[in-house]
Parts: C-alpha cells; sequence; structure tokens
C-alpha cells in the first residue's frame, strides 16, 4: 500500500516540491510501479538470475530512453548466463557478485533509496530490484535518439569551426572538453526543474575564473524554482540582473568555439540539456554586437565590419525617429534639395508623418512575424506579398509616401546586421518608444528617449559586471576589442571587468 | 501605480495623434510648409515695405510635368516692418512660410541705397533664418522686379542663382556675401564693403534689357559705405577687389603675343598678403599678390614656348594685376571707402593704437600709401607645345 508523504497537502505544493519526495516508501518493485503506474513506455521485467526461480530480480527502464541493446547484452546476458551466478545461493550472493563488477557495464550505480532510482529510471538507466534486500542497480544504458552534431544556423561564419551544440548536454559538455584540454577546465552539474529535472552544466575555467562569480552563478542557477526548464527563458529570466529590461543580459551562443574562447575569457558558460544553444554570463552590450566572424578576418576588415555594425545599431534604433523629426518639427536640418524631394514624395499622402512611419513599423512587425510563424517556402511568398503590397501598392494608392518606405526598409536591413536577436528585438522596442517621444515633441523627445536609454545601460550590471564595460568603469580602458578590432597581439590581458585570477591573456 | 501608468499612456497618444495637434504647435507637416529659397525685400515708395518669398513647386520635379509649368511659387505682401509683411502673408498664404532653407536675400537698387540695414533686423533676430544665407543687390530694378520678370525661366530662380555662383568662379568678378559677413561689415563704423550685383539681362545677345524674356547675369560689386549703397563697380575694379581680398580663384587674363595677336592665360593659383606698418611717413600697406597661370589658349602664329615668351607674357599679366587692383585702390582712397576693411590688419599689428586707429581711421585711410607688389609664374603649358597655328 502507498503512503504519500504530506498527502493531505494541496495539490500545487505537490506538483512543485513533493513529486518525487518518497522516502518513507522502501525500495521494492511493487511500490516502484504503483508510483510509475502502467505506462505503456516502462517496461517492467521479473528476471530469474541463471534462470533460478530463488534467485528473483526485477528490472525497469524506460522504452526509447534506453538502448535495448544494450541493456541485453551487457546487463541481461551476464545475469542470465554468466556462470559466476550458478553458483549463488542467494540474491545477497548476487548482489555482492554485481558490486564487484561482474556486470560488466561501466556506468553501474547500487541504490537504496526509491528516489534515487526513479531519477536514474526517468533519464535512461534500467534498473535491477532486488526486493528482498531493499537494494537496486541501476546501469546509464542511454539509448535515446539524439541529433548529430550540426552547422549552426544562425551564428554561420565562413572561416571557422562548423559544429554547433545539439539539444544532448553530454555531447555538448564534451565538444567543449575536445576543444579545451585542460584539467581546469569544470564542468558541474545541477538540476533544475522540479518536474522535468533538466540537467544544466556550469562550465568555467578555474584557474582563471573569479571565484565570487563562480559562486554567484550557482546560487543563481540553484536558486530556480520552476516545474520545467525546458525553454530558454527559464533559465535566463531568473538569472539575469535587471529582470524589466529588454536587453539581453547574458549571451547565448550554438558555436562551441565561441562558447570556449568565453570561458578562456574568464566567463561561465551554462549548457542546459535540450537545448542547442548555451548560455554565458556576465554579458555585456559589447558582446551582443561582436560577432565570431570578427575573429576569422584580419583586424581592418573586421574593425571596418565591426564599426559598420555599431553604426547600423544606431541607424535601426534612431532612424525613424529622427525622420519624423526632421520632417515634423526641424525642417531646416534637412539639406535643401532633400527637403524638396521628400515635399515632392508627400503631396497626397493623407497621414501625418508618424502615423505613416508607425504603420509602416507596424506592417514590418508583422511581415517578419508572419515571416517566422510559416514555413520557410510560404515565408518567402510572405516577403513577396510584403513587399508588393506594402511597399509598392501602398505607395501608388499614396497611403505611404515613397521617402517613409526607404527610411523604414533602410531601418529593417540595419536591424539585420545585428548578430543577437535578443538586442535585435530589445532594439525594435526601442525604436517605437524613441518614434512616440519624438513624434511629441520632436528633436528634444528624441534626445530625452536616448537619454533614459543611455541611463537604463549605464545603471545596469550583468554578474557585477557594468554592462557598457569597457567604455564605463573604474578600471582602465581596454578599447582594442571594442568599436574596432585591433590586431589580436594587442590584446594581451583579459578585460579587467571580469576580475579573472589570471589576468593575461598572452605573452 | 497603476493610474500613473494609465495616465502616461493616456497622455502619449493624446499628444502623438494628430487630433490633438493643436497641443503641439511647433507641429508642422514637412508637406504644409513653403519652404522659401529666396527672400526679397523692397521699400515702396509710400514708405512701406514690399516683402516678396518665393520656393519650388513640390510638383515640378519629381512628376516629370516641369517642361512647361513655372518652377516656383511667389508669395508677395508688404507692411510697415519687414515682420509686419512676412506676418500678412497669413492672409492669403496656403503654406506656412519657413525661412530655414532661404538661401538667397535680395535686395532692390533703391532700397540699397537707403541702406539696407534695417531690413536685416528681422532677417538677423528670426531664428529660422541661416546665416550662411547670401545677399545680393540687384541693379537697376527692384527685388520683386527681378523675381517677377526673370522667374518666368524654366529653371528655378534660386537653382539658377545658385549654378551662377556656383560657376562665376570662372570670371571672379564676383563674390559670394553671405548674411554672417554682412551683419558683421555693416555693424562696424567706418568700413565700407561690397555686395555682390545681379542685372537683369536680355536673354538673346543685342537685345534691350527692357524687351523680355529676361535672363539674368553676375554685374561684380556693389560698394557701400555703411549700409548705404555708393556706387557700382565696373569688372576690372571688381577683379580687382577680389585680387587685394585673397578672393581670386581663377579668371581668364588676355596678354598680348609678340606679334600681337591674343594670348589667353588661366589663373590657376593665387595667394594675397596685406602687410600693413606704421613709420614716420605715416601709415604704409603692401600688397603682395602672387599667382600662377596656366596657358589655356593661343591665338599667335609664333613659337611661345621659349624662356624669352613665356617671360613676356609674366611681364604683360603681372602688369594688368597691378593696374587692376592700383584702379581700385585709387577708386577706395579717393572715395575714402575701406572696402579692403584694412583697419583689422593694422590694429592686429599695432594692438596698442587700437583706439586712437578706430578713431581716426576716417581720416587715416586716405593717407595711406600702397605698394603693389605682383609675382607671377607661368606654370603649366600643358603637352602641347605648338599652337595649331604655328606655321
Amino acid at each position: 500500500m502507498l503512503n504519500y508523504k504530506n498527502s493531505s497537502r494541496n495539490a500545487e505544493d505537490i506538483v512543485f516540491e513533493e513529486t518525487f519526495d518518497y522516502n518513507e516508501l522502501e525500495l521494492t518493485f511493487r511500490n516502484i510501479q504503483s508510483i510509475i503506474g502502467s505506462y505503456s513506455d516502462f517496461v517492467y521485467r521479473n528476471i530469474n538470475i541463471v534462470n533460478d526461480k530463488k534467485l528473483e530480480a526485477y528490472m525497469v527502464y524506460i522504452d526509447g530512453m534506453v538502448g535495448t541493446q544494450l541493456v541485453s547484452d551487457y546487463v541481461l546476458k551476464p545475469l542470465m548466463q554468466a556462470d559466476v551466478f550458478a553458483k549463488c545461493s542467494s540474491e545477497a550472493d548476487v548482489i555482492s557478485i554485481i558490486e564487484q563488477g561482474t556486470v560488466y557495464y561501466s556506468n553501474a550505480k547500487k541504490r537504496t533509496n526509491i528516489n534515487d532510482v526513479l531519477n536514474d529510471v526517468l533519464t535512461g538507466s534500467a534498473a535491477v530490484i532486488f526486493d528482498k534486500h531493499r537494494i537496486a542497480f541501476t546501469f546509464e544504458t542511454k539509448g535515446f535518439d539524439k541529433r548529430p552534431v550540426s552547422e549552426p544556423i544562425s551564428e554561420n561564419v565562413i572561416k571557422g569551426a562548423k559544429d554547433a551544440f545539439n539539444e544532448t548536454i553530454r555531447s555538448n559538455t564534451a565538444t567543449c572538453r575536445r576543444k579545451i584540454k585542460s584539467p581546469n577546465l569544470a564542468i558541474e552539474e545541477t538540476i533544475v526543474g522540479k518536474q522535468s529535472k533538466t540537467p544544466i552544466a556550469i562550465c568555467y575555467m578555474k584557474n582563471i575564473v573569479d571565484d565570487s562569480l563562480v559562486q554567484e552563478v550557482k546560487r543563481r542557477v540553484n536558486d530556480i524554482s520552476v516545474a520545467h526548464a525546458i525553454t530558454a527563458s527559464f533559465i535566463e529570466e531568473f538569472i539575469i540582473d535587471n529582470k524589466n529590461s529588454p536587453f539581453p543580459q547574458i549571451m547565448y551562443t550554438e558555436r562551441p568555439d565561441r562558447f570556449c574562447a568565453n570561458l578562456l575569457e574568464g566567463r561561465i558558460g551554462l549548457i542546459i540539456d535540450g537545448l542547442p544553444v548555451a548560455f554565458i554570463a556576465p554579458g555585456t552590450l559589447l558582446q551582443f554586437v561582436q560577432a565570431p566572424e570578427d575573429y576569422s578576418q584580419h583586424y581592418l576588415i573586421s574593425s571596418l565590419i565591426r564599426y559598420v555594425r555599431f553604426t547600423s545599431m544606431f541607424v535601426t534604433l534612431l532612424l525613424p525617429a529622427f525622420y519624423i523629426s526632421i520632417t515634423t518639427f526641424h525642417q531646416e536640418m534637412i539639406p535643401t534639395e532633400l527637403t524638396f524631394s521628400i515635399v515632392a514624395s508627400k503631396v497626397g499622402v493623407p497621414f501625418p508623418m508618424f502615423v505613416e512611419v508607425l504603420l509602416m513599423l507596424i506592417a514590418f512587425e508583422l511581415l517578419v512575424e508572419a515571416g517566422l510563424r510559416l514555413p520557410q517556402t510560404i515565408g518567402q511568398t510572405v516577403s513577396i506579398v510584403g513587399a508588393l503590397v506594402v511597399g509598392q501598392a501602398a505607395v501608388e494608392a499614396k497611403l505611404l509616401s515613397p521617402a517613409t518606405v526607404i527610411i523604414v526598409a533602410t531601418t529593417a536591413i540595419t536591424s539585420f546586421t545585428m548578430p543577437n536577436q535578443d538586442l535585435s528585438n530589445a532594439l525594435r522596442l526601442w525604436r517605437f518608444l524613441l518614434a512616440i517621444a519624438s513624434s511629441i515633441i520632436g528633436m528634444y523627445g528624441l534626445t530625452m528617449g536616448l537619454f533614459l536609454l543611455i541611463n537604463q545601460w549605464c545603471r545596469m550590471d550583468s554578474f557585477n559586471v557594468p554592462y557598457l564595460s569597457p567604455f564605463i568603469g573604474d578600471e582602465k580602458l581596454q578599447l582594442q576589442d571594442s568599436l574596432f578590432r585591433f590586431p589580436l597581439s594587442t590584446m594581451k590581458n583579459r578585460p579587467e571587468s571580469l576580475k579573472t585570477k589570471n589576468k593575461q591573456r598572452m605573452k | 501605480m497603476k493610474r500613473f501608468f494609465s495616465l502616461c499612456i493616456l497622455s502619449i497618444f493624446m499628444l502623438t495623434f494628430a487630433g490633438c495637434s493643436q497641443l503641439v504647435r511647433s507641429r508642422t507637416e514637412i508637406d504644409r510648409i513653403f519652404n522659401t529659397r529666396i527672400v526679397a525685400i523692397d521699400s515702396t515708395d509710400d514708405n512701406k515695405i514690399l516683402y516678396t518669398i518665393v520656393t519650388k513647386t513640390a510638383m515640378t520635379d519629381t512628376a516629370g510635368q516641369g517642361g512647361g509649368s513655372a518652377a516656383s511659387d511667389v508669395l508677395v505682401s508688404n507692411g510697415a516692418t519687414v515682420f509686419e509683411a512676412a506676418r500678412k502673408m497669413g492672409e492669403y498664404a496656403h503654406r506656412k512660410p519657413h525661412y530655414g532653407h532661404t538661401e538667397f536675400i535680395i535686395f532692390g537698387e533703391d532700397t540699397a541705397r537707403e541702406g539696407i540695414l534695417p531690413y536685416l533686423d528681422f532677417i538677423s533676430r528670426n531664428q529660422e533664418f541661416r546665416y550662411n544665407a547670401k545677399i545680393y543687390i540687384i541693379q537697376g530694378h527692384t527685388a520683386n522686379d527681378f523675381i517677377t520678370k526673370v522667374n518666368e525661366a524654366k529653371i528655378f530662380l534660386a537653382d539658377r542663382l545658385s549654378l551662377m555662383e556656383d560657376n562665376s568662379y570662372a570670371i571672379s568678378i564676383s563674390d559670394k556675401v553671405t548674411l554672417a559677413e554682412a551683419l558683421f561689415i555693416f555693424g562696424k563704423e567706418n568700413i565700407a564693403t561690397f555686395l555682390p550685383v545681379i542685372a537683369i539681362a536680355p536673354s538673346k545677345p543685342g537685345e534691350l534689357p527692357s524687351q523680355g524674356p529676361y535672363d539674368m547675369a553676375m554685374k561684380g560689386y556693389a560698394i557701400f559705405k555703411e549700409d548705404k549703397l555708393v556706387e557700382f563697380l565696373d569688372e576690372d575694379m571688381s577683379r580687382g577687389v577680389n585680387w587685394v581680398k585673397n578672393r581670386m580663384r581663377s579668371a581668364v587674363i588676355l596678354v598680348d603675343a609678340p606679334d600681337k595677336k591674343k594670348v589667353s592665360l588661366e589663373i590657376a593659383q593665387s595667394k594675397t598678403t596685406i602687410k600693413p606698418f606704421i613709420d614716420e611717413n605715416g601709415l604704409q600697406c603692401t600688397i603682395s599678390i602672387n599667382f600662377s597661370t596656366n596657358l589655356s589658349e593661343t591665338m599667335s602664329e609664333e613659337e611661345l614656348f621659349t624662356i624669352e615668351s613665356f617671360d613676356y607674357l609674366k611681364k604683360q599679366q603681372e602688369k594688368q594685376v597691378k593696374q587692376n587692383v592700383e584702379k581700385v585702390i585709387h577708386y577706395a582712397l579717393e572715395k575714402d571707402m575701406d572696402i579692403f576693411g584694412l583697419l583689422s590688419p593694422f590694429i592686429i599689428k599695432y594692438p596698442m593704437m587700437k583706439d586712437e586707429l578706430r578713431e581716426k581711421w576716417r581720416e587715416l585711410f586716405p593717407e595711406i600709401k600702397f605698394n603693389v607688389e605682383v609675382d607671377s609664374k607661368i606654370n603649366r603649358t600643358y603637352l602641347i607645345t605648338e599652337s595649331v597655328n604655328t606655321k
């Protein structure tokens, strides 16, 4: 008979706190069967060691999670056929022999607690339970299907590694180990999600990273109390400092080389089981504008491209607001001939400039959203329809002026140059706010909005590292890798703001 | 807090959308403003001010229908002051006048003779005007008359003026003077100045200016004593002013070859330095002009590409420049008008005498002894060393 602990508690408590706490139950096959139930993917099997009916044991595993071939060859076969078991007269002898490693599976654990057995089974182990002795052995025979290592999708580089993270944590940590062959690479695992039991690997370089940063990351990860951590936000939102800021505060990457490079800088990485991306903390604004390609090209080319990217960031943020300001409040700022071109394009358009820009921005957002939701083949159709309908037809129908279309198109194109989608999304939000501010009081509104934005950036910290580092902060400026990418030989030290143990990157 | 946010959102929508445009009075859509390119100011016989503004017609360029239609919109009004006249345009203007793009401010000859400083007060106070707007004087006509007659041309008047300005470097008989420069000089006592002149010209050679259709032409400088027009300079003297003021960009110097056929020399570079000094003989001023020319054309049949021939040409060009400069210096001394702004170089060199120089400048200026030094060289002869006329 099952006795649920604290069964008088309400359902919510049970879901979030008590689901796996069966300490009061004895480790027996019946109890496990009662807890799990008779779901179709659970396999229960009664086995007799070497066909001796006196030597009874039970096997439990989840179909699909374990490799059945592994279970048959390396667990069941020795138990059924190994001569050493023929001499056993009792289950205690069997247990003793298994403990000595006769079942030659590399990862076998002896369990005496029912919770541990359940955890192991749910994470892909096969359990052999000896009821009379309340002992079980779990063999890690994970054999579920996993996506092979493939090319990165959103961070592709021409001259660089082509491998990307996949959804399997062990595969990802192994990839990191392959890239950093150092005993100082620490990979500590913790479980997050009361229901999902998602393993999270906290990776860092022991000899480089600031210990207090490690403690802080661990504390925040361990403090996460959620039912599941299946999507990225369930981790990200709980560990960042400024939860109300739309700007990303920890970086994500699908590239192991980028991940490892950041670990070697003195940052901390988080690999989450089930996600093909890894997180890097702390994150600064500069990191989100840097692209992996920057370090695989000549420094002059990289510097130029990075500068263009920085410019694009401000163009995508400010252009619509600036356009509204100068066409509605400060017409004298526009070059004379351009003024007449804009006026000529605006003739016959019934909407004020702000409404025009707002309509176009909303239409652009709709197109982006529709393109994301639809399958790739139909997505292209949406783009064509959007360009034709919104761009051409609306201009011909005098609903929008061509100049506005060009402005919003430029805004859209520059937004696509952002290497980090989270940053791009935050800029999208602020773009609307600045457009509204500038439509009220022109350039003053724009300036005030920009002031608020910079104020927000200045106030933000990510794990005690200033968000605008290295542009602000009391440490000496390290601008070799900021607006421009200087030759690697000039970047002798690691970022000061990370307070690394070993500050020197190269001699 | 909830109420505060609701209020904020409500305010944003109220201020943003067009229904409440009166809340933000400075907001004007770009297609609803009259982008003034030219401001023309005249005084009338009844002591009023005739105020004319010109802009480009919006549809002209983009619709591709500019061919036969007028390229500009003109608004005219009058009032006792420039400001009143400008405001009275609101009586019938279809768009709000905006002066942020005003590139040219023009005055009629009669108005200029009465003095233009009172009319510049409104312009200098209005925050929309740019200080790099250029000032022109219309010779023989009112500014309004000029706009009415010349604006018939298919090309927009301000564009035409702008192009003329750009091309005027080739003859250097005129140069632009900005509003900032004019206000600076008109505000000073004892200093005369010059403003560029535009004249109405017949559009076909040989026709009289009164016959039309009309065109326009740059006509050197008008000389001002304080803010009042005194006289128009001819081309030689206007170029002389440019030499002294170091405003010479390029021009053609015509000289004679040894066979008395014409040779065209193009001024390529020039630099003028003014060296004032005071000794027992009084105030003296050395004007050193250094320039180089290119041989652009020869109608001579003789071989010119010899050291002797070049020396011969060089002496002629120096003589011509010296004559131009001395002519305008003579004119300035005779009229007692410091159109070269020489007071400043003297003050810079002798700062301790600043007050005395300022006080007595009117008497001192005619006594200045000028020494004009001209040095030149013919730099480039290009690859063609023989004229096609050479036999």
